[in-house]
């Protein structure tokens, strides 16, 4: 019996001390400060970095006012996301000038902006063989014409071919039968 | 902690706000002192100090050529409205609200330096990526004849392979423009 009670005594003893000096363990009271002190560091952190902005503050407008425009400390300023997203905004306002981020054919995008310079390379063309015709002009065909070339080139509109055709259907049987040195009769547009 | 080194710089860089000429012409020349035909010539500038607000060049990056006003109003006629072309404003977002040249975009210059992380999008976006060759040309300002972003950014632009024939620099900037009376406003 008392052998039992020793034995438990000092399974219990040798068991407390392994948990009290155990290797990387905390004493309960170091510990607990650890914990709560770990939060603290990050607000006083915060606090030195906060003191930055004023004289960064204070460089900008030192070289604003010595010289207008002049923000060549800006680069060393900007912070990553800063930086990221000005950058994005240039692209985005870039894409904008040169019309692609707007649907392609609308006004403002590259398609809109090709069609008008295509249509504006041909317009000064028709002009001077005559875009205003009258009832009663010919025109003679030579070699290498077609029906629409000769709509594009004297109405500057493709969409003349029909009524040129119908101008002309007593000659043509066909509105791909044309012959060099027939001579059309011009409908009024 | 750059920044508030080079602010001190900057104080201590700093002439005293007198009609003194001592801002320094170029940042290897403070003043030029010569003769001419016997009469001693002196040539000094009074202003913001040089560096950095130095008299930039007229070729900002080799083969980059200058250009004027009337040019430029030839450039929007041209190029930027056939979306060829894009008048960039180099200055930094602040000074950009405060006025701007018609039809300009801001890219401002220390985007384009090689420590921007997200460069290589931007460049992309001007039609610069491998393999490709830009089809846009640009012609890129600042403030004015002093400053020295505009610069910086077409010599970024250079080394990034930007091909030279298509930056132009347009030195005058919006200093020079608006003291020619010309229209400011609005760009994006």
């Amino acid at each position: 019996m008392v052998r039992i009670v020793l034995y438990t005594l000092g399974f219990v003893v040798i068991t407390g001390l392994l948990i009290a000096l155990q290797p990387g363990a905390m004493p309960p009271d170091r510990a607990l400060t650890a914990e709560t002190a770990r939060p603290l560091p990050a607000p006083e952190r915060d606090i030195v970095r906060s003191a930055d902005p004023a004289p960064v503050a204070d460089a900008v407008t030192r070289t604003e006012t010595t010289f207008p425009g002049l923000a060549i400390a800006e680069p060393q300023t900007a912070p990553g996301d800063g930086l990221r997203d000005i950058t994005w905004a240039a692209i985005a306002r870039i894409n904008l000038a040169t019309g692609r981020s707007v649907a392609p054919g609308q006004p403002g995008s590259l398609l809109h902006a090709a069609v008008q310079r295509a249509l504006q390379g041909t317009e000064p063309a028709a002009k001077p063989s005559g875009a205003s015709a009258h009832a009663g002009d010919i025109y003679t065909v030579v070699s290498g014409d077609s029906l629409v070339g000769i709509a594009q080139a004297i109405y500057g509109d493709a969409n003349m071919t029909g009524p040129l055709y119908a101008a002309n259907a007593d000659q043509l049987t066909d509105p791909r039968a044309l012959k060099a040195g027939q001579v059309l009769r011009l409908p009024a547009r | 902690m750059r920044v508030p080194l080079f602010s001190c710089v900057m104080a201590l860089s700093l002439p005293p706000l007198a009609a003194a000429e001592t801002a320094g012409l170029t940042p290897t020349l403070e003043r030029l002192e010569t003769q001419v035909a016997g009469q001693p010539v002196t040539v000094a500038r009074s202003g913001p100090a040089c560096p950095p607000a130095c008299l930039q060049p007229m070729e900002a990056a080799p083969g980059v050529s200058a250009i004027g006003e009337a040019e430029l109003v030839a450039f929007l006629a041209g190029p930027v409205s056939e979306m060829r072309g894009v008048l960039v404003d180099a200055r930094a977002p602040g000074p950009f609200a405060t006025g701007m040249l018609p039809g300009a975009i801001s890219v401002p210059g220390f985007t384009l330096h090689s420590d921007n992380p997200y460069r290589a999008e931007l460049l992309a976006a001007l039609g610069l990526a491998p393999g490709r060759s830009p089809d846009l040309t640009l012609v890129v300002f600042g403030q004015g004849p002093l400053d020295p972003v505009p610069v910086m950014a077409l010599r970024a632009l250079f080394e990034a392979g930007y091909p030279a024939e298509r930056m132009q620099y347009y030195r005058g900037g919006l200093d020079v423009w608006t003291a020619l009376g010309l229209t400011t406003g609005p760009g994006s």
